[in-house]
């Protein structure tokens, strides 16, 4: 498509591109690149640092990639001090045995990208339960960026019919929607989020949950979308292709669906892809606090729940790393979500 | 031999409220159409001409009066259906009458999808049987089949043009609106489309209003001329005798400046009642402040104007 | 000769390669003359208009000379290409809406460009000339006017003071492109006479550009036809009309007499 085109020419659009691409490629497999399950506690790593990868080891005459084994012993403030265990080698294989998982939910496998069979490798640490963080992060993506996605889909959906048909109409019809969209925008969406949600039974299950989200983000951010598309749609009923669709008889409904909103696709596109990282957003919030994604389901909000306390980060830096996915998912959405605004900008003429 | 009038109006008044102000778009307009003649709507920018045509295409509701079709009111609700079978237009801009998303192929289609062609099949349509009409529609208006693909900005003025005429024709109605369908084409161009008009019209036998400001282009077309002015109807009658013998001073102004020989002309100003060419008459008389009264100045042409004792 | 034009050549950038506006047009008007430009749609009628102006968009290509009083004014330095502008060749655009400021008064626009281009300080000395102009531009009701924005005003009522403005500056050059094209058919022929006064009056050298055939027909000495970026004939009026020798010439005056007769 022209579109891909134009945003892969830009350096912003480029980077932002790839990167999303590569975000939701590794989330979409996850249980491929993820060396144990989401919920794998293991109380002997908990807060295990990230595990060092070393590649040369000439005594044991060893090449390759390899990690060594890791004890603990306990200091004098009763906290853990990992050290390697040098007398332990265990060599990184790829595409190697893992944890069972459906591939694409399809077929059943146990193959993963990479392995250190007995050994236990962190790429990026471990949290309370021993946990690894990178499994998590891979897990929770899902969850976040999945989420965004739907929940903006389903907002733009919504303002899309909302908002074309009070512009197309106007009058009465036009006043009380902009009045019900107005009401909807004045609360803050934040504190709106909260009350919905605490109207619906604390313990859900987490597919129930998952939906509840979505839902609630939905209803958010619709009213914003509704008002522009309206705008939109008044403007765009007043051209002569519009009348002369009317002049053949074509009923209201036909030309909204074929002459108004198609011409509000542009604009929508960037408005979609601006509004995700607000639902990423939205649903790290509610899981940081508990209402969201509960344990042991992993999501990149409830992720940083543990990483609240001063202590913990001070000590365990690494468990903020889920909240650097957050913030480098969010920029990127922006970067492509201003690209695609230059590119559709109506004065270019390109759509 | 009288043609039979296939629309006529009534004291049609179209009222808009701006700022709250009322604009009187249409104050009171009488005018007919003879079936199978072209009747011109000549008036400058302002006059109410394109809101007469909206008005008959049931775009606005009239304030006050009637527009009789065939014998039935089609101002009237349960009427509405009558208009989209009968009557269709031709815009001024060619490149805002067709969505710019769909190709030509599509938009005719379009049209014919709604009602059933006359002549086709009883049901809608299918985009399959469609073909052939679209075919003989855009061979009438002298397109190239291949045409179909393309998309409207891939088209000149003059190509879009002919697809707009060729739409308003598809489904045969009785009547076509033609609201400056040259005002924006080149000179070449706008030549070459009057003549597909001209030879359309005669060959389908069927009524067109015909609505410009260039009197020198309707001279070449229109059967009869109404001229308007600021929403009320001036003079009217055959093209032959308006021409030679314009009798309403405002009808004197418009033929002189088609000649570039207005020199000096009043600007407009607001009217409380009477004639609203009032303000800018060099002939204007103290009756002109009465509502004009139609006067039959000879055979089949009239005027509103008090310079006129019937 | 005022101002003559020598191997214009003019393309402006589409997407990916260049598209010829005018392709190396000669031409040349004397002082006190009124010459028309005739010209369809992507004749290159615009692009004339602005080259001599030097108002081109930075991404375009061009060559060739402007010579205006024995000087070549073409591409030359944008601070002498400001002084050109307006005080020694005025402008006239087709929308007269979009000539003016929206927001600010037709006084204080009128006011502002007698300052600014003609540094006269006095505003009694400004009141005058604006006054003066007005009148020869026949706009009645001028205290009302010079109170008004632009959007209280009719287009007609526009161009006039347009016009005005552009003769308060003293040019010896007036361009005007399709100034008439956007106004009613009653308006039109009164600007087209407000011209014929102003050049008889003030000795100005007019350049009206248009596709309106009947225009020049009343108006110019000299005609011009441009067809797609190249002047196909240069002529008398007279002589165009009775006897044209271009085939894009005869065929266009065809057309327009089909048209209107």
């Amino acid at each position: 498509m022209r579109i891909l085109k134009e945003i892969i020419n830009k350096k912003s659009g480029r980077i932002a591109f790839f990167v999303l691409i590569l975000l939701y490629f590794s989330v979409i497999f996850a249980p491929f690149f993820a060396p144990y399950p989401y919920d794998d506690d293991d109380v002997l790593h908990s807060y295990a640092p990230p595990t060092k990868i070393h590649f040369l080891n000439l005594k044991e005459k060893q090449f390759g990639p390899f990690i060594y084994g890791q004890t603990y012993e306990v200091n004098e403030y009763y906290q853990r001090v990992y050290q390697k265990d040098e007398s332990k080698i265990y060599p990184i294989k790829f595409f190697t045995k893992g944890f069972k998982y459906k591939f694409l939910g399809l077929w059943e496998t146990d193959r993963h990208l990479f392995g250190v069979g007995k050994g236990k490798i962190y790429l990026l640490g471990a949290d309370l339960k021993g946990r690894d963080i990178f499994t998590r992060i891979l897990y929770g993506g899902r969850i976040s960026l999945s989420i965004g996605l739907i929940g903006a889909a389903i907002s733009l959906f919504i303002g899309l019919i909302v908002g074309g048909l009070s512009g197309y109409f106007g009058g009465r019809v036009d006043n009380f929607t902009m009045r019900i969209c107005e009401m909807v925008m004045m609360i803050p969406s934040f504190y709106l989020m909260l009350a919905l949600r605490a109207s619906f039974p604390p313990n859900l299950s987490s597919t129930q949950v998952y939906l509840l989200i979505i839902v609630i983000l939905s209803f958010i951010g619709w009213a914003a979308t509704a008002r522009i598309i309206r705008g939109m749609a008044i403007s765009l009923r007043e051209n002569e292709y519009v009348y002369a669709a009317k002049a053949m008889g074509l009923s209201h409904f036909k030309i909204i669906i074929r002459h108004i909103l198609p011409h509000t696709l542009s604009y929508a596109l960037v408005a979609i892809v601006l509004r995700i990282p607000a639902y990423i957003l939205g649903e790290a919030g509610l899981s940081l606090i508990g209402l969201g994604i509960q344990e042991p389901e992993a999501s990149w909000g409830n992720l940083l729940s543990s990483a609240m306390g001063i202590v913990n980060i001070r000590l365990f830096p690494w468990i903020l790393i889920p909240g650097l996915f957050i913030v480098v998912t969010v920029v990127c959405f922006n970067m492509l979500g201003d690209t695609l605004r230059d590119i559709l900008d109506p004065k270019r003429r390109i759509l | 031999m009288e043609n039979y009038k296939i629309l006529n109006t009534e004291n049609l008044k179209v009222h808009f409220l701006q700022k709250g102000k009322t604009i009187k778009a249409l104050d009171g307009v009488d005018v007919f159409l003879k079936k199978g003649l072209v009747t011109s709507l000549a008036g400058e920018s302002g006059c109410g001409k394109t809101t007469l045509a909206k008005t008959i295409l049931g775009f606005y509701q009239p304030k006050e009066g009637k527009i009789i079709f065939n014998d039935k009111d089609i101002t009237l609700k349960k009427n509405q259906k009558i208009i989209r079978e009968n009557i269709q237009i031709v815009f001024q801009n060619p490149f805002a009458s067709l969505d710019p998303r769909y190709s030509i192929f599509y938009s005719l289609y379009e049209a014919l999808s709604v009602f059933p062609a006359k002549g086709g099949p009883s049901k809608k349509i299918k985009k399959s049987e469609s073909i052939p009409f679209i075919k003989k529609a855009l061979a009438e208006v002298e397109l190239e089949e291949d045409i179909f693909e393309r998309v409207p900005h891939q088209l000149s003025g003059g190509q879009i043009q002919r697809v707009c005429i060729a739409r308003s024709l598809i489904n045969r109605p009785s009547l076509v609106i033609l609201d400056e369908p040259t005002s924006s084409l080149d000179v070449t161009t706008a030549s070459k489309i009057m003549k597909l008009l001209i030879k359309l019209q005669k060959e389908l036998e069927i009524t067109f209003l015909f609505i410009s400001h260039n009197l020198k282009l309707l001279k070449k077309i229109s059967h009869y001329c109404f001229i308007m002015y600021r929403g009320k109807i001036m003079e009217y009658g055959p093209r032959d005798l308006i021409y030679s013998n314009p009798l309403h001073p405002y009808t004197k102004l418009l033929k002189e400046a088609s000649e570039q020989k207005l020199k000096y002309l009043e600007e407009q100003k607001g009217y409380l009642s009477g004639c609203p060419f009032l303000s800018r008459c060099p002939l204007k008389k103290s009756d002109c402040e009465k509502e004009s009264v139609r006067k039959e100045v000879e055979p089949g042409h009239f005027v509103y104007c008090h310079l006129y004792k019937g | 000769m005022i101002l003559e034009v020598k191997d214009l050549r003019v393309s402006y950038k589409s997407r990916t390669k260049y598209v010829d506006a005018l392709k190396k047009v000669s031409w040349a008007v004397k002082q006190g003359e009124i010459l028309g430009i005739v010209g369809e749609s992507g004749s290159g009628k615009s692009t004339l208009a602005l080259s001599i102006l030097n108002l081109l968009p930075s991404d375009s290509k061009s060559s060739g000379e402007i010579i205006f009083k024995d000087k070549n004014i073409f591409k030359g330095q944008e601070k002498e290409s400001e002084i050109l502008r307006g005080s020694k060749i005025g402008l006239i655009f087709q929308d007269p809406a979009s000539t003016f400021n929206p927001v600010l008064t037709i006084n204080y626009q009128f006011q502002e460009i007698l300052q600014s281009k003609l540094n006269i300080k006095s505003k009694p000395e400004r009141k005058k000339i604006i006054f003066d102009c007005l009148n020869k531009s026949r706009v009645r009701e001028s205290q009302r006017i010079l109170k008004s924005y632009p959007h209280q005003l009719s287009g007609g009522q526009l161009q006039r003071v347009a016009i005005a403005m552009a003769i308060a500056l003293r040019p010896s050059v007036l361009i005007a492109d399709e100034p008439t094209s956007s106004l009613d058919v009653t308006i039109e022929s009164q600007v087209v006479h407000l011209f014929k006064e102003l050049r008889d009056e003030l000795k100005l050298t007019i350049i009206f550009i248009t596709h309106n055939l009947d225009l020049v027909k009343s108006l110019c000495d000299r005609v011009a036809v441009l067809y797609q970026g190249e002047l196909r004939e240069i002529r008398k009026k007279k002589e165009l009309f009775a006897n044209p020798k271009d085939d894009y010439t005869r065929s266009l005056l065809d057309s327009f007499s089909q048209l209107e007769g």
